[in-house]
């Protein structure tokens, strides 16, 4: 206290000051946290400010709230954030290349990453958040409980999510901080966290070595995703990935058609069907365009 | 005793406090004097809230009491803080 001498009264209460997007994202962890418990559900917050104090490098700032949620409890998480006035803006299929997380908004707490699984943390995804889960921690956003993933879990989940972006100054900061800089002790025990997970693909993607597990179906995928390809490479690479027949049929159905909810975040607004049918058209020849440069550069 | 309802989420910073209702929002901002109020009520009945905003701004009793008094009864109002049957009499 004593920081704001000579106050004067009386006191006003605003909603329309700007709010810092620190201060919104913080908030944004509670809001949602808050949808979790009112469902029932299961989540985990994960990056950003959920990221222990040790595994952040000075300036590392969150810009929107990432949680994983349970597979069972991934729709009654979105019906309760729709209800809480959360707007879809990209579903899990459109995306990222792995499928994992869509992304809702808030008008007052911006975004929020719902996974349904996190990519490189196991092949199955009911067992790797329920190993996670059991060895979770509790951190406070926004003066609300948030659970979080073990300090190993958050060094290994820090890991994979720079093993699948490609190389840039904030991914070599991250692995940076959480691995390099990890005393021998902690580096072993993430080790054997990886062992126990089955992550070792997306490990290596991030520390070295991804070149050892070409045998794996999802290698492609990471790959692609650490050293970039064409849309067709990525294509390849997400069915190669895809587990079952049924999954990769409705790839196949899925590549036909226009990323609707890419094109709306484009031209900020719902597209119409003519815009839909023209970016038909213009996305087959942007994929032989590139097709044609990537084997040029490759002759 | 005054405190943050369970449903209020807030983020304090050296120029504000920053709260948000749970779970759909808005947020409401609190600068200065307002901000001062909230943060001294934290834990304490009317009496103490007083003492502490004096603590740290000077003045009489006789000139704040009213003002804290009035500014707490509307964030208690507001559900912006959960008061103790009494609080609001001292």
């Amino acid at each position: 206290m004593g920081r704001r001498p000579g106050a004067t009264i009386p006191c006003v209460i605003a909603t329309q000051l700007p709010v810092p997007l620190a201060v919104r994202v913080q908030l944004g962890h509670a809001a949602v946290q808050s949808v979790v418990d009112a469902v029932g559900a299961r989540a985990l917050h994960v990056k950003g400010y959920a990221l222990d104090e040790s595994l952040r490098w000075p300036g590392r700032v969150g810009t929107d709230v990432d949680v994983l949620v349970h597979p069972a409890d991934v729709s009654a998480v979105l019906d309760g954030l729709a209800r809480a006035g959360w707007r879809r803006q990209t579903s899990f299929e459109t995306g990222s290349a792995f499928e994992h997380a869509a992304t809702w908004v808030h008008e007052d707490f911006g975004y929020v990453d719902v996974h349904r699984f996190y990519p490189g943390l196991g092949d199955d995804p009911v067992r790797a958040f329920d190993a996670v889960w059991a060895e979770r921690g509790s951190t406070e956003l926004g003066g609300v409980a948030c659970p979080v993933p073990s300090l190993d879990a958050q060094v290994l989940m820090v890991l994979l999510h720079a093993g699948r972006s490609q190389p840039s100054p904030r991914t070599q900061r991250d692995i940076a901080q959480v691995w390099e800089a990890a005393d021998p002790a902690r580096q072993a025990s993430v080790r054997r966290l990886v062992d126990r997970l089955g992550a070792h693909v997306g490990f290596a993607a991030a520390v070295g070595g991804l070149d050892d597990y070409r045998d794996r179906p999802d290698y492609d995928l990471w790959r692609v995703s650490l050293r970039g390809g064409t849309r067709v490479e990525e294509w390849r690479a997400r069915m190669r990935a895809a587990r079952t027949l049924r999954a990769r049929v409705r790839l196949v159905l899925r590549a036909l058609l226009v990323n609707t909810d890419h094109l709306a975040a484009v031209l900020n607004r719902e597209p119409t069907r003519a815009e839909v049918i023209g970016e038909f058209f213009r996305r087959g020849r942007r994929v032989l365009a590139e097709e044609r440069a990537a084997r040029k550069t490759a002759s | 005793m005054f405190r943050r309802p369970r449903g209020i989420a807030a983020v304090v910073q050296a120029d504000a406090v920053y709260l948000a209702s749970l779970p759909a929002g808005p947020i409401r901002v609190l600068t200065g004097s307002a901000a001062l109020i909230w943060e001294a009520a934290q834990g304490r009945n009317l009496d103490g809230t007083v003492a502490e905003v004096l603590a740290a701004t000077g003045g009489s009793p006789v000139e704040v009491r009213p003002d804290v008094e009035a500014f707490v009864a509307q964030l208690v109002t507001l559900g912006l803080l959960e008061s103790d049957p009494g609080d609001l009499t001292g």
